[in-house]
């Protein structure tokens, strides 16, 4: 499948998921998003620098001695989720998504989805 | 509590009123937080114009003529409540005990059904409030034994909801961090969160959002040495700073979204 296929896939396996983005952090920039998401461009920079921030692109953990490896925001009407590719560190998977997202689910998708991305990239 | 008081507690609690609407009626309480009974009695408490009041929670409902911040009749009852079935269609008196007893009793069952309570306002029928003195708020308060000026800070609730969660937790309220949890090391941790990367990372997320207007939560996993994963909350301009392990995440999440969302 292509990267546009894999995050329409997780897409379709969870709706509540309304935006699935691969991103390239070092760049800050998104490279792909699903196909329907409802976001534009200046919406997707906005998250890809949220994600970044979170996830210590600048080269800083935002708290304590590690960067994580993802990170989740949440507030009222939606939740952000962030992976970072265990295999390029600088490649993540950038979701944002109703609050009813089934969280245990969707995280084991979108690490395999993410893997399969950078293993095939 | 003194008049003034009263007023003040009601302004504010309408100026902080969260408006939520689930199939057309207003949401109160999500069952859990805030505290449905007393979010009951605070709606009771601020209704000043002759209202007809239905509260419902899962399958039970009940609905009272509601005026001056008075229970002046019930209308109906769900026919689960039946401590009050002989009292529909009838005016309320608080200078008969067993009145007032029956309708604290059914109160206090509807707010433990641990559903949503909703409420829905209509115009009272002209003409068809039965006379009675009514039940005054504030002595249905009495009754149920509940303290009028104890509201309990969200926050508060969170930390306490979400205890078999976490391994440390640090309180940032009134200027001054206070530490909480079983793991002393943890803990330690993190107070150095706290002292070297607070002030950097609080204004990062300012940049995002804002951050004192919505309750807010963020994970990051995991970051600290043993392999655990930090989560901040801020709600009502307290913040806290939870060490925990990445399997609590959603069950974290979960509460998170029953306490702060309606």
């Amino acid at each position: 499948m292509t990267v546009s296929e894999e995050l329409d896939s997780l897409h379709a396996q969870f709706p509540a998921c309304g935006t699935v983005a691969y991103a390239d952090m070092a760049a800050g920039m998104v490279l792909v998003a699903n196909s329907q998401s409802p976001l534009d461009r200046h919406a997707l920079d906005a998250l890809c620098a949220q994600a970044g921030f979170l996830l210590g692109e600048d080269g800083v953990p935002p708290l304590g001695p590690q960067s994580p490896g993802f990170a989740m925001a949440r507030e009222p009407g939606r939740v952000m989720l962030a992976f970072k590719s265990p295999l390029q560190p600088t490649d993540a998977l950038l979701c944002l998504a109703a609050p009813d997202l089934d969280l245990g689910a969707f995280q084991a998708a979108a690490r395999d989805c993410l893997a399969r991305i950078t293993a095939d990239g | 509590m003194t008049h003034d008081d009263a007023i003040a507690g009601n302004l504010a609690a309408l100026g902080a009123r969260q408006t939520v609407f689930r199939d057309g009626r207003r949401v109160l309480s999500n069952g859990l937080f805030p505290p449905p009974l007393p979010a009951m009695l605070q709606e009771i408490g601020t209704t000043v114009l002759q209202r007809q009041l239905t509260f419902r929670a899962g399958g039970s409902a009940l609905a009272f003529v509601v005026s001056e911040r008075r229970l002046m009749a019930l209308v109906s009852a769900s026919s689960d409540l039946e401590e009050v079935q002989h009292l529909a269609g009838e005016g309320l008196s608080h200078d008969q005990p067993d009145v007032l007893e029956a309708v604290a009793a059914a109160m206090v069952r509807l707010a433990q059904a641990e559903e949503p309570l909703t409420v829905e306002t209509a115009f009272a029928a002209p003409g068809g409030s039965p006379a009675g003195l009514g039940l005054p708020a504030a002595m249905l308060e009495e009754v149920m034994e509940l303290d009028p000026g104890e509201q309990e800070r969200p926050m508060e609730f969170f930390i306490e909801a979400a205890a078999g969660m976490y391994s440390a937790c640090l309180l940032h309220a009134g200027g001054a961090w206070l530490g909480g949890g079983e793991d002393a090391a943890v803990l330690t941790a993190l107070q150095k969160i706290a002292d070297a990367q607070w002030e950097r990372f609080q204004a990062s997320c300012a940049k995002h959002a804002a951050l004192t207007e919505t309750p807010r939560l963020i994970s990051l996993g995991p970051v600290l040495d043993g392999g655990e994963c930090v989560s901040v909350v801020w709600a009502d301009g307290e913040c806290a700073l939870f060490a925990h392990g990445e399997a609590e995440l959603a069950g974290l999440h979960g509460i998170w979204q029953r306490v702060f969302t309606l």
